[in-house]
Parts: C-alpha cells; sequence; structure tokens
C-alpha cells in the first residue's frame, strides 16, 4: 500500500452498516432505557452523510458507544446492545483505514472489544 | 444429485457463495468458448429501432466479435445477417444508413437482395459455368425488437426473447419508453473540407450553401477498450458493495442502504434510490436542484438510478434524465472493447442538457475509478496466491453471473 492521505469522502465507506442498523438498535435500546433516541436515530445518520466530516462520524460513533456501555451496565435489550456494540467495534476496526483516530477512540475500540470478549 | 445440486454444493464455502475461478479470466480456451457458447447464443443489442425504420435502412453491430447488419427489407420485415461479403470476407455495410434495395460489399460490388441472396456480382463469368451463385447467402440470424432496441440472437435455435429473458423483465424493460427517445449524435466535421468550400458559398450568398457547410448529425456509438476480461468489468458493474469504498463520494446521492437487486433468469434489475436531501457539494446540489425527469420516463423511477444488466455483458444505465445502454465486446482474454449508446429526450431543453452533462460528469469519475479498480483485480486474479474467493449478500448479482456463467461453459470452474 502506498501511504496516502485519506480522501475527504473515504470515511463516507463507513457508514452503510450504521444507517441500516443503527436507527433500529437504537431505538430499541434507548426506549428500553427510557431515554429518547432522536438525537441518535435516522435523521442524525441522514444529517452526517449529507453535511458531516470524519470528526462529526467519530463524535456520533462516540455517543453510540456510550449507549452501549449504559445498555450493558442496565442489562436491558441485550440483544440488541450486543448486535450494536460489534457494529461499534468494527467501525473502530475498519476506522484507521480513512481517517485518523485519537487517543480517546482508541480507548474506545479497546473497551468495546473488552466489552465483547466478556460475553 | 442432480448437477444443479453438485454446482450449488461446490460452489460455497461455510454460508458464503464463492466467486468463479480466478484462471477462467484469462484463459484462452474458455475466452474463445465464451464467444461460441454464450455470445453466439444469446440475444444482444445491435442498434435503436429508429435507426431501421424505413425499407433499406441498416444498422450494424457485433456479437462476440461477429459483425452483423440489420435491414428493413422491401416488405417491412426486419432482417438480420452476418455482416461479412461471402466472397473476400469483406465488411458489406458500415454503421448506419440506408443501403436503398440492395446491400454492395465495397470491395468488389458483390451485391445481395435484402433477403440475403446473392443478387449479383461483377465479372461474373469469371466464376467458372459451374459456379452456383444462387447457393450463396448471407448467414441470417433471429431478430426482435423489445423496448425500442433491436436485438439479434445467432443461433437458430435460441427461444424468442421474451421467453429467453423471461416476461417480467421484458414488460419492466419496455415500461422505459425506449423507444420515445432519441441517441444523441455527432457531427462529423471535415475542417479541410469546410475550408475548401467557403469560397463558394461566400459566393453563391445562399444560406442552403451555408447550412450544407453543418455535417448531419448521426445517431453515433461511444467506443472504449479495457485492458480487462469482460468479465472483470461485468463483476464490478453487477454489485454494490464496493460502492461505500471505491465511490463514497456517491453515498451523499445515493440512498445505499436501499441498493437493491433482484435477480431473474437472465437478467438483474437494480433499484438505486437516491436520497432526497440535498447535497452540500455544489455540483451535486446543482444536479439535485435542476433535475427534471425527461417527460417520456416512468414515474415510479424517477427518485432513483436504475441499472439492468441483460446476459452476458448488456448494461442499461437508467438516469431519469438520460439512458445509457453499455454492451461489451470481449476481444480476447484481456481485451474488451464497449460500445455506449445514450439516449435522450426528443423534447430536451437547454437545462436538461446541462443536468445530463452533470450527471456524464459525475458517472464518468466513477467510471475512472472503476477502471483503476479493475486494473487492481485483474492483477490479481492472475497470482499465482489467488484462486477464489467469496461473495457478500450484496454481491448476489455476482453469483447468479457465476452461475450462468458455470451452466454456460461447463467445466469453466475446474481450471487449474
Amino acid at each position: 500500500m502506498t501511504s496516502r492521505r485519506f480522501g475527504r469522502h473515504d470515511w463516507l465507506g463507513l457508514t452503510p452498516e450504521v444507517e441500516r442498523f443503527g436507527p433500529l438498535l437504537v431505538e430499541r435500546i434507548a426506549g428500553a432505557l427510557g431515554e429518547s433516541h432522536d438525537a441518535l436515530g435516522e435523521a442524525r445518520v441522514e444529517g452526517l452523510i449529507r453535511d458531516g466530516d470524519a470528526a462529526a462520524w467519530l463524535a456520533y460513533l462516540a455517543a453510540l458507544t456510550a449507549l452501549v456501555d449504559r445498555g450493558a451496565a442496565s442489562g436491558v435489550a441485550e440483544a440488541e446492545t450486543e448486535i450494536l456494540a460489534e457494529i461499534l467495534r468494527d467501525q473502530y476496526r475498519l476506522a484507521p483505514g480513512v481517517l485518523v483516530l485519537s487517543e480517546a477512540d482508541m480507548a474506545r475500540s479497546q473497551h468495546l472489544e473488552a466489552l465483547l470478549e466478556t460475553r | 444429485m442432480s448437477a444443479t445440486g453438485r454446482r450449488k454444493k461446490a460452489t460455497r464455502a461455510g454460508g458464503a457463495k464463492l466467486t468463479l475461478n480466478a484462471k477462467a479470466y484469462a484463459d484462452h480456451e474458455i475466452f474463445e468458448r465464451e464467444r461460441r457458447e454464450i455470445f453466439a447464443k444469446a440475444w444482444m443489442i445491435i442498434g435503436h429501432v429508429a435507426e431501421v425504420q424505413k425499407p433499406g435502412d441498416f444498422t450494424t453491430g457485433e456479437i462476440g466479435g461477429e459483425p452483423v447488419v440489420v435491414v428493413r427489407d422491401q416488405d417491412g420485415t426486419l432482417r438480420a445477417f452476418s455482416n461479412i461479403c461471402r466472397h473476400r470476407a469483406a465488411r458489406l455495410a458500415d454503421g448506419r444508413g440506408s443501403c436503398g434495395k440492395v446491400l454492395r460489399c465495397p470491395y468488389h460490388g458483390w451485391t445481395y437482395r435484402l433477403d440475403g441472396s446473392l443478387a449479383a456480382m461483377p465479372e461474373g463469368r469469371g466464376f467458372g459455368e459451374d459456379f452456383d451463385r444462387d447457393a450463396v447467402r448471407l448467414p441470417s440470424f433471429q431478430v426482435a425488437e423489445l423496448g425500442g432496441l433491436v436485438w439479434v440472437n445467432m443461433d437458430a435455435d435460441a427461444p424468442p426473447i421474451r421467453e429467453w429473458f423471461g416476461e417480467e423483465i421484458c414488460a419492466r424493460f419496455e415500461s422505459l419508453n425506449i423507444d420515445q427517445l432519441v441517441p444523441t449524435t455527432k457531427r462529423d466535421w471535415k475542417p479541410r473540407e469546410i475550408l475548401r468550400a467557403i469560397p463558394d458559398v461566400v459566393r453563391s450568398r445562399k444560406v442552403d450553401d451555408a447550412k450544407a457547410l453543418i455535417p448531419e448529425a448521426e445517431y453515433d456509438r461511444w467506443y472504449a477498450r479495457y485492458d480487462h476480461n469482460w468479465k472483470t468489468l461485468a463483476d464490478n458493474y453487477l454489485e454494490g458493495y464496493h460502492v461505500p469504498i471505491g465511490h463514497p463520494g456517491l453515498l451523499r446521492m445515493l440512498d445505499y442502504p436501499k441498493y437493491k437487486p433482484t435477480l431473474y433468469e437472465r437478467a438483474v434489475w437494480i433499484d438505486g434510490p437516491l436520497r432526497d436531501n440535498p447535497s452540500k457539494d455544489f455540483m451535486e446540489n446543482l444536479y439535485q436542484r435542476y433535475k427534471r425527469p425527461m417527460a417520456e420516463f416512468p414515474e415510479e423511477l424517477e427518485g432513483q438510478w436504475t441499472y439492468i444488466h441483460f446476459w452476458p455483458g448488456q448494461f442499461i444505465d437508467i438516469y431519469p434524465d438520460t439512458i445509457d445502454v453499455w454492451q461489451m465486446h470481449p476481444e480476447a482474454p484481456l481485451s474488451t472493447k464497449t460500445t455506449s449508446i445514450v439516449f435522450r429526450s426528443p423534447n430536451e431543453s437547454f437545462r436538461d442538457m446541462l443536468v445530463r452533462q452533470i450527471n456524464y460528469r459525475f458517472n464518468s469519475e466513477v467510471m475512472d475509478e472503476d477502471v483503476e479498480l479493475c486494473d487492481g483485480v485483474q492483477v490479481g486474479l492472475g497470482s499465482m496466491t489467488y484462486t477464489r474467493g467469496v461473495l457478500n449478500d450484496n454481491e448476489a448479482a455476482v453469483g447468479h453471473f457465476h452461475d450462468l456463467l458455470r451452466d454456460a461453459v461447463p467445466g469453466i470452474d475446474d481450471l487449474s
């Protein structure tokens, strides 16, 4: 592989699986937690694909990871939480191919790996 | 176990479907068999119905490298022949136009009636008294009109076209109203001839003489040549799995999660819905804001880009502003010629034309990206370390295509 700068749109390649499954999983987990899911739902994903950038996408993944943590801690919607955790783990595994992860993002990635390993 | 059952078992790894053997993408014997057993037995697009409306109108094309001419005879019947003179193999007709009542070879003047029989040849006595000119005929092929296009099948035993592709996909294809569209045209400017004629026009001061300097627009084909096996290009067209990675910018316009192929027996229909929200990219936004479906375009497809694959190597890009019929003509294992016929509305306004040009720009970029990807794939398929891969659900149409290849060319998957 040649060393290259990441393309402006490359991060968009991460979005399909989250767009396909994310909103429904968020709705179920947030619903079980008694939280509003508006801020993390379909409109947020579509808005990011339309107007967002790599940094905004990582911020969204961080918010979803926090939701997974709350779901895992409370033990509600276990199956949905596990699927979302797997999708997020794959996002952090794929991300180094298209963007630069911060220390905090790498910590989230390791946290998700550990969370899924214990299951 | 049935042959189909064996095939399915041999082409899966765990739950995943396997791709075709990589050797099939460069093998000379397989290439020759594909020409004979796939292309020469398939219904192939030759042109648009408008090109052969009147008696004497003809259009030409090729089927897996075999030259074909389609002509409307004096009774109004559409006929298809080998476009090769039986004398010394010269090409009989070139491009499109009217041949009048006969097809005349440009090399030695052998002249054929529009039923394919030999009418006469210059200096006929020179072939000897025993030469049976009545036995000389152009080989004729099956011809049909479907969805505004003229199709030819070289195989006399092939089923009729509607049976071959299936009624449902034929009806969907007809709903595109391509018969009401016009192919984009090209003018063949000859600057030297025009410069030479200008003094005469100036002297005559007649508008008609000036107009005569503008060459007539012709329905035309757009040609390209790729250093890839035709199946490499087809595989790439048939799946959307590479879109987010290979063409990430497209995701702002294309609603990828709703991208959906529907498989037919010898065709695939792919729905690619567009996003409703305006893109922040200037050109994409311009396209979204000003695109206006052609009046002839089916309403139910207005909000999407649609793609059709007709077996073996025919691909139709259907945009609300234009329809592009793209065909592959394998020339060698690693060389594929493609032709495009691009259709537009006959009532296209200047604004519509600009929108069509923007669309052309997007899709040219996508094509450039695809060619680069296929360059890498073609090298990879020739590697000692790679035999075959696995397919994602989003690559179902590739799996379907590979199964058709396995059926059409037995042994294609068994190369070592």
